[in-house]
Formats: structure tokens, C-alpha cells, sequence
């Protein structure tokens, strides 16, 4: 029995010592993202003699600045107000914080060295806060969400060699500067627009057909480039009839037409011969029903994990159980840009003192490949045949070759979402786009033409 | 100026706990007398150091705070001197490390109110007599196999009148009400359960006998369900199965036992509302961050705020934290001297743990092995559980961090506890087993 004891005495041991363990890990790796959540108290404390930091766009604008007036009463002007409100969000001390400021609110207040701020402390002074610098471009951003005009939706524009994010839009939006305001609180919280949402990373939709560049990655992956499937115009699968987009019949269909006229009964008929495990494993390749590393909060996409041969069909064209956040989607066009690897995405770039100087860089990271190089080649070239001369027409840029694909998702109720993914220059990638246009329509008519104009803008402002 | 002394006091703290930690587990493994002599040294400075920034923090300074510090210093010289003429001399470890505890308790629970700090010495104070009541009258009675009813009869009359007069507080009907002042019966059920566990399982088990051990813990088992007391549920039943597990030559009944628990778990959480809530509190926190959540969420709030080194004592924000000066002070502790306190009195407890099996190691006699077994165990894995629960990676359960945590029943049952153990220590002439023929007689 004395074996039993000493077994019992280390598996205590063992306990302790894994729970001192989690308590490290969650220090480093996940106090942050709890802390700035809006609910902890702690961020809304105002009695301190840090005026809170600056944040900066990629060439050095404030988009946001704390001031001192002279009865050391200090305020925070958004330069820009409604255009980043998602993604500085706000700061408050009766509503809490939200986006940058919520998650570097530590950094943001405080000054550059201890010693600095121990003095402060000492003599009553007041010190400014570091300053977070972003990836986000200020004209790019205001120029995508001028595109969007009243409609609800988002838009993502992404470096994809380095996983910077250029611009993210959420409409509707709401003014960051009047969030003090219990009236204006009260009306954002109330409204079943939801404005307080950040649709570009947190809202999850159908992709419709953009999803059929997973399958099409799986394809590829098979050489099954050149295989035909004849298209009759609707496909039924158990009583259950799908019909493609104006009940038009493509006939042999391969791949790259089938992508072109974003064809469901190729793809219906592939994602079957396929099986859904291959899909669901394609999926989980393209961080489907994974968690982001990121110093943002981003929503899992769903691929659903049960199924049958209706909802296998309907998977393959992106409609049934799968959801999407246009974040992940412009990931899955930067992706392809970037030979098949995906780069962790981030939105802040540097840390710096109030005098300008770098505390701290964040640097490009991968989070693996996704698709062989070959396979992103080739599906990028079949996506300039989609903006040449199939659905993504619209998003044409003059003098430069696009890469896209639409998406057209049924909702159920209203309007279909409209979706357009894609990158430009197509032979050598500086940019990759996503456009969700909630409810607009059909994603080559209402989504490819805001996309074509914000990749003309973005090839125009980053070098 | 104030936060300019505690930021620097951060690292002061830190580096005398860091001590503590490493002259207690050096006198553990390596004997070191210098290290001895410093446990003590490192303690009082501790108490004084942190108490004086505490009184430095009012305007006029608050003298009471040196006026506790300074009865906590006293309490602890005149109980380890006892201790060590009395007991033994050789063997203050285990009492240093209590008191390391018990002033990290102290200093955090007069930092969130004075009151609770002052009520929490007088308790301190009657638990030193309790461990030492504990102490001689365990050495002039014997227990033995022959008690196993007597102690059965004690604990079904203890939970049944907390059935019958309980009062309820913060959810659970475990209190009974003396006149101004409440006490908790669980906390004397654990000694109680701890000896009969120990006097039922000197029998051999066989099936039949297995299955009347079964029933009576199940008994004791919905007495808590009724009672809500989800904790004590949790922590005796984990103490059985340990206990069980050091006697159970095959391993079967000690499967058999985890099984139907957790069946009996997973059944809970369909029929008992409370129960559903508190696991859907713990699987997605931030789903029901304003309500059932709230609890776990401001804890996690606190504990992310701390970060490595901790905000500084006083500069933190840690009554934002309900229940905080009871089951949620590790998350104070952690908010204020940061992860790295958290750990360093973790590392403490362990301490305690390793010296708790030391002493059921050491005994020749095969009751009162159990019984220090089942005692250690009781502290580890109320520990355990109260420390994972604040950190979400278990369902929170309303329990008390042992020698930390505010409550009289608690520390006065902890001070027993530790009585208890002193006694199975220090009895070196065991001689032959004190048994009616039953027990089993263990070669070392």
C-alpha cells in the first residue's frame, strides 16, 4: 500500500504543478483578451496621471488623440470618428472599451519607462501614453467605406505576403467620440442593426459560391482539372432540386468554366463524387472550425460536422450550415495570392513611445500552407477568367489583371448576401479584398464592382 | 507617492515569498538548520512590511493595521514556541508554513476591509487554542475500529439538523445560526468523515462490505445535494475515493465508486437546475458574462488584470470580485502580488501536501495512516478545487481556500485538522497496532 501512497503523494504534486502551469500560459497568452473585455471594470478607471496614448494609421496619421486642457480635464478626439469605429472602438469610463482600445488599453496608458512614471507619480505631472501604430491605411479605409454607401456589410482588404490588414469595414457604424453620450448608448444597444457589431470579424454569413474555391483547391489537389460534368441546369439529390443561377444549362462543364459561370450543378456533382470528408478535411486546411491567433477578436467559421447527401450538395455551393466572416474569406483570397500560405493576420504594427520611438515590432507570421503553390497558381489563374470574362466581370480594373470570385448566398428571407473575393495585380499580388454586401443582391453585379474600385484605390495607396 | 512604495513593494513581497518558498522546501529535502531559523525571520518581516504599507495607505496612517500585525507576530511567536516545547522541536515546519499562509490570508483580508482582517485574527487566535485542544486530546483518548458508529451517528445527526435548521446563505443551506454568529457544520463534518472513512475502511472490503460503505456515502451525498452545498458534495466524496484508492488492493471498487459518481454527475446536471448553471457558467464564460457568469468572469477579470507581478496591494481593483474575502481570494492575491504570488503560495499548499504524506508515510499504524491520508487529502483537494475554480478550469463551487480564506468554522477546522496531523507526527512509539482484531497490521 505504500506504493499506492507515494502514487497519490506525486499525483498531488502533479496537480499543483500543472495548475502553477496554466496560470503562466494564461498570463501570457490569454490575459490580454480577457482583460479587454468590456465588462471588466477595471479599463474604465479615469483617476490617473497617464493622458492616454495616441493610435497612428501605417504612414504616421492620428486617428486617434487624448488631450490635456488646462483644468487637467482630458479628452479623446477620433479624427476620422464613424470610419474606424470598429476597429479602435472606443473608450469610456461609463461604457467601457472596446477594439484597440480595449486590448492595448495597458499599452495606451502607459508611459514609456517605469521610472518616468514613477516620477510622475511622485511629482503629480502628467505623462502621455504609448502610442499603437496599426497596419490599416487612413485614405484606403475611408475611401472603402465611402464604396459602401448606406448598406449594411463589410469589407476586408489584406497584404497577403505579410497578413497586415490594409482596411476593414463594418457598416452600419457608429460614432466612437459620442459614445459618452447614455442618449446615443442607449439608441446603438437598441438597434436591431447592430451597429456595435464588427461584421467583418465577428459576423458569420452563408458563403455562397465563394466557397467554391475550397472544393476547387480540392480538385486540384486531385488533378481532376480537366474531368467534365455535364450540366443539365438543376441537379435533384433526394427529391431536393437545386437549380443553377437562371436555370441556364452550361453543358461539359470542366473546372475553369465551372468556376467562370460559378456553375452548382459542377459543383454539386464534384462535391459528391468527392465525399464530405474529403470536404470537411479541405475545410479544416482553410482553418474552417479553428480558432484565429490574432490580436483581434475573430469568429470561428463553421463547417457543420454532420451531414448527408442533401447537405453535402448543398455545402459544396456554400449554402445549408456553412458560415463564413468576410475576414476569413479575404484570407482565403490572400492565401491563393501568397502560394497557397495563409499569414496570420494582424492589425497593429508597433508599439511606440509618446517621442515616436519603436518599443515593440510585430512581425509577419504564417500559420501554414494551405494549398501547394501549384494549386494556388492555378486556381489564381482561373479566378482571372472569372473577372476576364464570367461572373466577376464588374470588378475589372483598367491596365490590371484582377483575380475573383463571386458569391451570391441565399438567406432564406429578403435579399440574397452578395459576396466578391479576389486580389490584384493577378501575376504578382499586392492586395487581397473581400466585399459582403448584406442583402444587396447578386454578388457580381452589386459586390464585384465595389470590390474593383477598392482594389484600384488600394494598388494606388500602397507601394 | 503611496502607489510609487507599493509598486516597489511588488517586488519586496515577492522576493520574501520567493524565500519562504525556497528555505521551506530546502529544510524539507536538504534539512538545512540556517534555513530554519529564517522561516520565521521571512514571516514576521512579511506580516510587518505588508501591513505597514497597508496602514501607510489612510491619511491619518491606519495604526490598527500595526496594531494586527503586530497581535498576529505575537500569536505566532508564543504558538511556535508552544509548539515546539510542547510538541516538538523539530518539527515547526509544517507550522511556519501554515502561518505563511495564514498571513498572505490576513494581509489580502485587511486589505479589502479592516473589519474582516481584525475578525480574522480573532479567529486565528482561537484556532491556535482549537489546534492545540485537538492536539492533547487526541493523545489522551484512542480511536479505533470499534468508533465507526459512534462517528456514523455524529454525522447523520449533524446534517440532519443543518437539514432541519440550516439557514441559507450565498445559495447553499449548509449555516446554522447561534445567536449573532453563524457557523458552518461541513467543516465539522469533515473531521467527523475523515476518522469514520478511516475507522470503515480498516475492514477488508469484499462486495457486500463495499456496498454498505457505498451507501452510507451516498446518504451523506444527497444530504449535500439538498443542502446545495456543491463543494463539500465534491471534496468529500474526493477524500472517500483517495482513501478508498490507498486500501483497495484490486482497484476495482475504487473504479466502481468513480463511475457511479460521475454518473451520478451527469445525471445531476439534468434533474438540478443549480448545477446546469453553474456548468454552463463554466463551459462559455463570456456568453453569460452579466449574469450566471459573473462571478467567474470578474475573477478571470482580475486575475488577467494582475499579470505577471500584480497591480501592487491596494492598487488593484479586487472587490469588483463577489465573495472575494471567502471562495475568490486567490484571485485577489492574484490581482494584487500578480500570478507569480499565486504561484509562490501555491507552491506553499504543496509544500503542506508533501509534508502531509511525509507524516502518512512515516505511520506505522494503519488507522491513523488513513487518517492523515484523508486529512492531507481534505486540504489538498479543497485547495485544488477552490484554485481551479476561480481559474474557470473547473465549475466554480462555493469552498474556502484553506488558512486563507475569511470564516471561522473554516479556519477553526483547518487548526484542528492540522492538531490532528501534529499528533500522528509526533507519536513516534506506535507500538502494536490499537485494534479489535480487524485491522490490518502494515509492515514498513
Amino acid at each position: 500500500m505504500m506504493k499506492r501512497l507515494k502514487f497519490i503523494k506525486y499525483a498531488y504534486l502533479l496537480l499543483f504543478g500543472l495548475v502553477c502551469l496554466y496560470m503562466l500560459y494564461f498570463s501570457f497568452f490569454q490575459a490580454r483578451n480577457v482583460a479587454a473585455n468590456s465588462y471588466n471594470r477595471r479599463l474604465r478607471d479615469t483617476d490617473s496621471n497617464v493622458v492616454r496614448g495616441s493610435i497612428l494609421d501605417r504612414s504616421g496619421n492620428i486617428l486617434a488623440k487624448s488631450t490635456r486642457s488646462k483644468s487637467n480635464v482630458v479628452t479623446r478626439k477620433y479624427s476620422y470618428g464613424r470610419y474606424f469605429s470598429h476597429i479602435i472602438g472606443y473608450s469610456s469610463p461609463k461604457v467601457g472599451s472596446s477594439g484597440i482600445e480595449a486590448l492595448y488599453n495597458k499599452e495606451l496608458m502607459s508611459a514609456k519607462d517605469a521610472i518616468e512614471a514613477l516620477k510622475s507619480k511622485v511629482n503629480g505631472y502628467f505623462v502621455t501614453g504609448n502610442s499603437v501604430a496599426l497596419t490599416l491605411d487612413k485614405d484606403l479605409q475611408i475611401y472603402a467605406a465611402d464604396q459602401m454607401g448606406g448598406r449594411r456589410g463589410a469589407i476586408v482588404v489584406i497584404k497577403p505576403d505579410t497578413g497586415e490588414i490594409l482596411a476593414m469595414v463594418s457598416k452600419p457604424d457608429f460614432s466612437p467620440s459620442d459614445i459618452k453620450n447614455t442618449d446615443y448608448w442607449g439608441e446603438l444597444i437598441k438597434d436591431t442593426r447592430s451597429p456595435l457589431l464588427n461584421r467583418a470579424s465577428e459576423g458569420l454569413y452563408a458563403p455562397g459560391s465563394i466557397f467554391k474555391l475550397v472544393l476547387a483547391s480540392s480538385l486540384l489537389k486531385q488533378n481532376r482539372l480537366e474531368q467534365t460534368i455535364e450540366c443539365e441546369g438543376k441537379v435533384i439529390i433526394d427529391g431536393y432540386e437545386i437549380r443553377d443561377s437562371g436555370n441556364q444549362k452550361h453543358g461539359e462543364t470542366t473546372l475553369a468554366e465551372g468556376l467562370r459561370h460559378s456553375c452548382n450543378s459542377y459543383f454539386i456533382r464534384q462535391g459528391l463524387a468527392l465525399g464530405m470528408d474529403s470536404i470537411s478535411d479541405e475545410s479544416l486546411r482553410f482553418r474552417f472550425n479553428r480558432p484565429w491567433p490574432s490580436d483581434m477578436r475573430i469568429s470561428e467559421s463553421v463547417f457543420p460536422r454532420e451531414y448527408d447527401a442533401k447537405s453535402t450538395a448543398q455545402q459544396s455551393i456554400g449554402q445549408g450550415d456553412v458560415l463564413i466572416t468576410p475576414f476569413h474569406a479575404a484570407l482565403i483570397a490572400a492565401s491563393i495570392a501568397n502560394k497557397g500560405i495563409m499569414m496570420q493576420p494582424y492589425t497593429v504594427s508597433s508599439i511606440m513611445d509618446s517621442s515616436g520611438k519603436k518599443l515593440k515590432e510585430f512581425k509577419p507570421n504564417s500559420l501554414g500552407q494551405i494549398m501547394d503553390a501549384r494549386t494556388a497558381g492555378k486556381l489564381g489563374e482561373i479566378m482571372v477568367e472569372v473577372v476576364q470574362s464570367g461572373t466577376g466581370t464588374r470588378a475589372k480594373i483598367r491596365n490590371t489583371a484582377v483575380a475573383g470570385k463571386t458569391g451570391t448566398a441565399e438567406t432564406g428571407e429578403g435579399k440574397s448576401h452578395a459576396w466578391f473575393v479576389g486580389f490584384a495585380p493577378a501575376e504578382k499580388p499586392k492586395v487581397a479584398i473581400a466585399v459582403l454586401v448584406e442583402h444587396g443582391g447578386s454578388g457580381s453585379s452589386i459586390a464585384a464592382p465595389v470590390a474593383g474600385r477598392v482594389l484600384k484605390k488600394a494598388l494606388s495607396v500602397i507601394k | 507617492m503611496f502607489e510609487v512604495l507599493s509598486w516597489s513593494y511588488r517586488l519586496v513581497y515577492l522576493f520574501l515569498a520567493a524565500a519562504f518558498c525556497a528555505c521551506s522546501y530546502l529544510v524539507f529535502f536538504k534539512n538545512k538548520p540556517l534555513c530554519q531559523y529564517l522561516l520565521p525571520v521571512i514571516n514576521i518581516l512579511l506580516t510587518g512590511s505588508a501591513f505597514a504599507l497597508i496602514s501607510y495607505y489612510e491619511k491619518p496612517a491606519d495604526l490598527n493595521a500595526v496594531y494586527t500585525a503586530a497581535g498576529f507576530t505575537t500569536l505566532y511567536l508564543i504558538s511556535r514556541q508552544a509548539v515546539a516545547l510542547y510538541i516538538s522541536s523539530g518539527k515547526l515546519l509544517l507550522f511556519d508554513a501554515v502561518f505563511h499562509l495564514q498571513a498572505v490570508g490576513l494581509m489580502i483580508l485587511y486589505r479589502l476591509s479592516a473589519e474582516t482582517g481584525l475578525k480574522q485574527f480573532t479567529f486565528s487566535v482561537l484556532g491556535n487554542l482549537v489546534f492545540f485542544i485537538a492536539y492533547f486530546l487526541l493523545k489522551r483518548c484512542t480511536i479505533h475500529a470499534g468508533h465507526t458508529r459512534v462517528l456514523a451517528v455524529s454525522i447523520f445527526v449533524l446534517l440532519i439538523l443543518t437539514q432541519l435548521f440550516g439557514v441559507e446563505i450565498f445559495g447553499s443551506k449548509n449555516w446554522i445560526n447561534f445567536g449573532s454568529f453563524y457557523f458552518q457544520p461541513s467543516e465539522l463534518l469533515k473531521l467527523a468523515f475523515v476518522f469514520w472513512c478511516a475507522c470503515m475502511l480498516e475492514k477488508p472490503l469484499d462486495a457486500r462490505y463495499f456496498a454498505v460503505v457505498s451507501l452510507h456515502i451516498a446518504a451523506i451525498l444527497a444530504f449535500f445535494a439538498l443542502q446545495r452545498d456543491l463543494g463539500s458534495a465534491f471534496i468529500f466524496f474526493t477524500v472517500y475515493l483517495v482513501m478508498l484508492f490507498s486500501k483497495d488492493k484490486k482497484f476495482v471498487f475504487t473504479a466502481v465508486s468513480g463511475c457511479c459518481a460521475s454518473l451520478g454527475g451527469i445525471s445531476s446536471y439534468f434533474a438540478l437546475g443549480y448545477i446546469r448553471s453553474r456548468v454552463l457558467a463554466w463551459v462559455d464564460p463570456w456568453k453569460y458574462v452579466s449574469n450566471k457568469s459573473y462571478q467567474i468572469t470578474q475573477s478571470l477579470f482580475a486575475v488577467a488584470t494582475g499579470g505577471l507581478i500584480g497591480t501592487g496591494l491596494l492598487l488593484g481593483d479586487p472587490k469588483y470580485i463577489p465573495a472575494v474575502s471567502t471562495d475568490f481570494i486567490f484571485s485577489a492575491l492574484c490581482e494584487e502580488t500578480g500570478v507569480a504570488g499565486g504561484i509562490l503560495l501555491l507552491a506553499v499548499f504543496g509544500l503542506i501536501t508533501l509534508i502531509g504524506m511525509h507524516i502518512c508515510l512515516e505511520c506505522r499504524s494503519s488507522l491513523y495512516q488513513s487518517v492523515a491520508l484523508g486529512l492531507t487529502s481534505m486540504t489538498a483537494i479543497q485547495t485544488l478545487i477552490i484554485v481551479c475554480g476561480v481559474l474557470n478550469l473547473i465549475p466554480i463551487t462555493g469552498v474556502t481556500l484553506p488558512f486563507v480564506s475569511y470564516g471561522g468554522s473554516s479556519i477553526l477546522s483547518q487548526y484542528a485538522n492540522l492538531g490532528i496531523l501534529y499528533y500522528i507526527w509526533t507519536k513516534a512509539n506506535w507500538g502494536e497496532p490499537e485494534n479489535q482484531g480487524d485491522s490490518v497490521k502494515v509492515s514498513i
